[in-house]
């Protein structure tokens, strides 16, 4: 049995109370932690408080992904997102099922984002019914015919990056720290896409509101904007609306949240590849 | 009109004729700087010719198709120095204006599978620098009928970059931009520029420097020739200031109508120069002769007698001949190309011009200057005097056989029309041994093709009908001879079946369920870039685009394979499937820029010959009228005619191909032509009528048909033979140019005046003295 789904079972053995409990504790931390971030001074503790702020036990939502060609045309694909974070592990793990269009509806995408090293990623097509192994090190490569990457879907890695923190600014009225991301070999930045990715991350939420890309001739290439921030638990924040806007082709892709909610923990055996290829 | 009135009139106000004719032109002069280059070959099509409509939609759908090649060759190209200035060069390109997309080595995407699924990354991902690495990125290409043979040539030795450029591009600039770039990453690799648009600029770039080049030294030529036949300053000097002007006022006409300089508009003053020095030399030579006759009577004419005189003269076969060449050139306002139009009215304004300062400019200054006479050489000893007294000897002695031998003679060579090559490909200007023609037959050898033609299969693409549809298509196109490479969305969908089924050939085929096409796509989409695919299919999958890379650009062959389209659209529709009509697969468009080209140059060469029938239609119902007779209606058009075919067969037997340039060069004729007939008509009628062998002192009776003819190729002859070999001698110097389509102005001005020159001297003498003998024998 894996760590994972020790937790699990160790979660749901819990009684109501003591999750209640471990809910206002957290909370309490991270109120204390938010205090402690208006104060982050270095760009290494923001963007550990951001990671930390993407954790949460389980989160479960239905998302429609709408992709504008630059040219008038519009594509509509829904998908069920479901994530759990492992901490024994320190992955992150996500199954992603497209219910339409109709062609596409069963396709499922499992990946296991490990905090620190390469990703995993295994697809279901139900046409061949089987599952595949993914390569995972195209971080470029576009999610899902979206302009969205995988790397955006994914957390920010402190391996690949390094991160500078240049000062506050004003994003869409809230308080935002300035951080500048750049890969740190010519290896990265062509596997990334990006030579240079400004971040304002809001001192409140701590969450990524507003990114810009520069290619390697520091053109900008594409804007990702975060609306609608809500706070999914105590003191975790996300954005259930996202825009990415590619400069280079007119092309936009929005991931809008339509339903979701906050679990506590999923069975561990939900994000294996014997399970993709039961349903 | 009265033309002695005329010429009183212009020496009585010579100061104000000669300021007012030098202004204006001035005028016009400081206008030229303003005007604009276009060179775009599109907008030579009127809006709503099909292959345009077509080229566009396609264009709108899919995003430019036309492209530039940038080649590149040494022993191997799979060194790291290589492909990193490959990748140089690529990043490069795709920051130049003008460039949509570039796709090379190290920007395509691999599809390959490994152990059951499906990878799509970039072919090299990064510049490889072990060989390990290498031999592993040479395993990839050898293995992926993707690239190899298409973007890599079989042995490894050469690739290609393609930049897709934009329907707004300009070539020139384009050109330079890649040119920059090349010389900023140099490298031991040889680099082969290739594609239509470079072939464009350089092609406009050398027909404009070998113009700039040669035109001025053959009219120096021209000048010299000319002086050395008058043996006078003046009587070579005004006819070249009267063409200078004129091709100001024209050019310089271009910006005031709003217009743009366009390709075929270099002709401008090509046709001007040819026809423009004619009323001119005309007036001059007359000058000259009354000079020398008053000077035999013992008799003086002052300067302002003269330059009214040759007015009263001349100026009523001068004014004839220019106005049925400028009726000629509005001819070609009913042209279907637009530069045509535009080219018909510049040159009718360019001619107006010069028949303006013929008929005013030129005897204003004439009675200014004091009175000299020639060197008496000039009238009797000149080569030019003697050999047309020789052919006048020939010609009246016997009428008969010249008549019937040059209609023989005429017939043979029209018969050279069957040869003739309509062919508008911009690289057959240049010669075999040049390296834009080399560069192009590299890159069509190695990589199949340097311009395109395409087809849209609209339906349900993810559908396997619809797939098989476009594969049949696929399997077609590239069993024709002229086809090299085909892109189709339908060779992508296969190798993802055979990836994901193991790299097992038996599924190197189009899967029988829509939702697994549906489904390779959505897969590929997690590794690949959306716009992969954007010039195969579009972003709703209804529309796919089957591209053909051509490899002979020949006009008529293109017509083929458009013809094949065509048949192949039918088969498709006729097919029974099991689709609804919205979804079953039928091809809605099929297009490409060589088919814009194709029907540019049908439009262009086939126009030409609509409006030079019209033009001479024209041409001789304005003669019927000026000179009141059918006759002469019929004896202008008649030797045209004669002409033009003429010239024509000749262009078949010497293989000079009729394009864009060399059809526009064919308006010369009805310029040159009509002239030379006019003035030998006009000569013959005044001294048939006034008779005499001396037109210039007037005589009591009318000629017999001998005299009158032979007096007439005395009188108007020595004009009409200084002009034409002036001109020919002046263009002689074009056929130096290594620039094919200069060489063939300086081919096809020398034979266009040659033929007008015959048919004027020699053809309509001996068809008169033949006419004439028969009405004495009535």
């Amino acid at each position: 049995m894996s760590k994972g789904k020790l937790l699990h079972r160790a979660i749901q053995g819990m009684p109501r109370f003591t999750i209640k409990l471990f809910f206002t504790v957290m909370a309490v931390a991270i109120v204390t932690g938010r205090t402690d971030a208006q104060t982050l001074s270095s760009a290494g503790e923001v963007i550990q408080a951001v990671q930390e702020n993407q954790r949460v036990p389980s989160f479960e939502a239905v998302t429609r992904m709408i992709i504008h060609d630059g040219r008038g045309n519009t594509r509509t694909r829904e998908l069920a997102m479901i994530s759990a974070w492992y901490p024994e592990e320190a992955v992150e793990k996500r199954l992603i099922r497209f219910l339409s269009p109709a062609d596409v509806r069963g396709t499922s995408l499992l990946t296991w984002d490990h905090n620190e090293g390469g990703d995993d990623m295994w697809l279901y097509l139900p046409a061949l019914r089987r599952a595949r192994r993914v390569a995972s090190n195209e971080k470029s490569g576009n999610f899902m015919g979206s302009e969205f990457t995988f790397a955006d879907m994914t957390a920010l890695s402190t391996e690949d990056f390094h991160y500078e923190l240049t000062g506050t600014s004003n994003v869409g009225g809230a308080l935002a720290y300035q951080i500048v991301q750049t890969p740190r070999d010519r290896r990265l930045e062509r596997e990334y896409g990006f030579a240079r990715r400004e971040i304002a991350i809001s001192v409140d939420e701590l969450v990524i509101r507003e990114a810009r890309y520069f290619d390697g001739r520091n053109r900008p290439t594409r804007i990702l904007r975060a609306e609608r921030i809500t706070e999914i638990a105590p003191g975790h924040y996300r954005p259930l609306s996202m825009t990415m806007e590619n400069l280079e082709n007119n092309r936009l892709s929005q991931l809008v949240t339509e339903r979701w909610q906050v679990g506590e923990g999923v069975p561990a055996d939900m994000f294996t590849v014997s399970r993709l290829e039961q349903e | 009109m009265n033309f002695p009135t005329l010429g009183r009139i212009a020496v009585r106000y010579r100061w104000f004729v000669i300021v007012l004719y030098l202004a204006v032109a001035a005028f016009f002069a400081v206008q030229i700087p303003q005007t604009e280059f276009d060179p775009d070959i599109k907008s030579m099509i009127p809006p709503g010719v099909e292959s345009l409509v077509n080229y566009e939609r396609i264009e709108e759908l899919f995003g430019g198709t036309e492209f530039v090649m940038v080649g590149l060759q040494s022993e191997t190209i799979l060194s790291e120095n290589t492909l990193r200035r490959i990748d140089d060069i690529t990043w490069d390109l795709e920051l130049v204006d003008g460039i949509d997309t570039v796709m090379s080595l190290t920007t395509v995407k691999d599809i390959r599978g490994d152990d059951g699924m499906m990878i799509v990354e970039p072919l090299v991902p990064w510049i490889p620098d072990s060989p390990e690495e290498i031999a592993a990125l040479e395993e990839r290409i050898r293995g992926s009928d993707l690239f190899y043979g298409s973007l890599v040539s079989r042995d490894l030795s050469a690739t290609v970059v393609l930049a897709f450029v934009s329907e707004s591009a300009d070539d020139e600039l384009i050109t330079t931009e890649i040119n920059r770039i090349i010389a900023e990453h140099p490298g031991p690799e040889r680099i082969y520029i290739g594609g239509l648009p470079p072939i464009r600029a350089t092609a406009a770039e050398a027909m404009q420097t070998d113009m700039a080049r040669f035109v001025p030294v053959g009219l120096l030529i021209m000048i010299a020739f000319l002086y050395l036949s008058f043996r006078q300053l003046r009587a070579v000097v005004l006819p070249f200031v009267i063409v200078v002007l004129s091709i100001m006022v024209a050019m310089g006409s271009i910006s005031l109508l709003g217009w743009r300089i366009q390709l075929v508009t270099v002709v401008l003053p090509v046709i001007l120069i040819a026809i423009a020095n004619d009323y001119g030399i005309h007036l001059v030579s007359r000058y000259q002769d009354m000079v020398n006759v008053a000077k035999s009577n013992d008799s003086t004419l002052s300067a302002a007698e003269l330059g009214s005189g040759v007015i009263a003269h001349l100026g009523a076969p001068v004014l004839a001949a220019g106005i049925t060449t400028i009726i000629g050139f509005f001819s070609l306002t009913t042209h279907l190309i637009l530069p045509a139009r535009q080219l018909g009215v510049l040159a009718a304004i360019g001619i107006l011009y010069a028949l303006v300062g013929s008929l005013t400019f030129i005897p204003a200054v004439l009675s200014l200057l004091p009175v000299a006479a020639p060197p008496p050489a000039v009238r009797d000893r000149s080569p030019a005097t003697l050999i047309l007294r020789a052919i006048t000897r020939a010609v009246v002695r016997r009428p008969r056989g010249w008549f019937y031998g040059s209609v023989a003679a005429f017939l043979l060579i029209s018969s050279g029309m069957m040869l003739l090559i309509v062919d508008t490909n911009p690289i057959n200007f240049f010669t075999r041994t040049s390296e834009v023609y080399q560069a192009n037959a590299f890159l069509e050898r190695s990589f199949g093709g340097t311009t395109s033609i395409q087809a849209v299969v609209e339906g349900d693409i993810q559908h396997p009908e619809t797939m098989r549809a476009i594969e049949f298509l696929e399997r077609e196109l590239e069993a024709r001879d002229a086809v090299g490479d085909v892109t189709a969305v339908s060779r992508v969908v296969r190798r993802m079946n055979t990836v994901l089924h193991d790299n097992d050939p038996a599924f190197d085929r189009i899967p029988d369920d829509r939702d697994a096409i549906a489904q390779y796509f959505l897969l590929y989409s997690f590794g690949g870039d959306p716009q992969d695919f954007e010039k195969l299919v579009d972003f709703d999958f209804r529309r796919a685009l089957i591209t053909a890379r051509i490899n002979d650009t020949r006009t008529n062959l293109i017509q083929g394979e458009m013809d094949h389209l065509a048949a192949l659209r039918v088969e498709i529709e006729t097919q029974v499937g099991t689709l609804p009509p919205e979804d079953a697969p039928r091809i809605t468009v099929t297009g490409g820029f060589a088919a814009v080209l194709t029907e540019i140059a049908s439009a262009i060469v086939f126009g030409q010959m609509r409006s030079l029938i019209v033009a001479i239609v024209l041409v001789g119902i304005v003669v019927m009228i000026l000179f009141r007779s059918l006759r002469a209606g019929l004896m202008t058009m008649l030797p045209l005619a004669l002409a033009v075919t003429t010239l024509l067969g000749l262009m078949g037997i010497t293989g000079v191909e009729l394009n864009t340039v060399t059809a526009m060069l064919t308006s010369v004729m009805i310029g040159v032509g009509v002239d030379y007939t006019i003035h030998f008509l006009a000569a013959y009628r005044r001294l048939s009528t006034t008779g005499g062998t001396d037109a210039i002192q007037g005589a009591d009776a009318a000629a017999p048909v001998v005299p009158a003819v032979t007096g007439a190729l005395e009188l108007s002859g020595r004009a009409i033979f200084y002009n034409a070999m002036s001109v020919m001698v002046g263009f002689m110097v074009l056929l130096g140019s290594g620039f094919l389509p200069v060489r063939f102005f300086g081919f096809l001005v020398v034979v266009s005046i040659a033929s007008c020159l015959y048919t004027a001297l020699v053809f309509l003498p001996a068809a008169i003295m033949i006419k004439g003998a028969r009405d004495e024998q009535r």
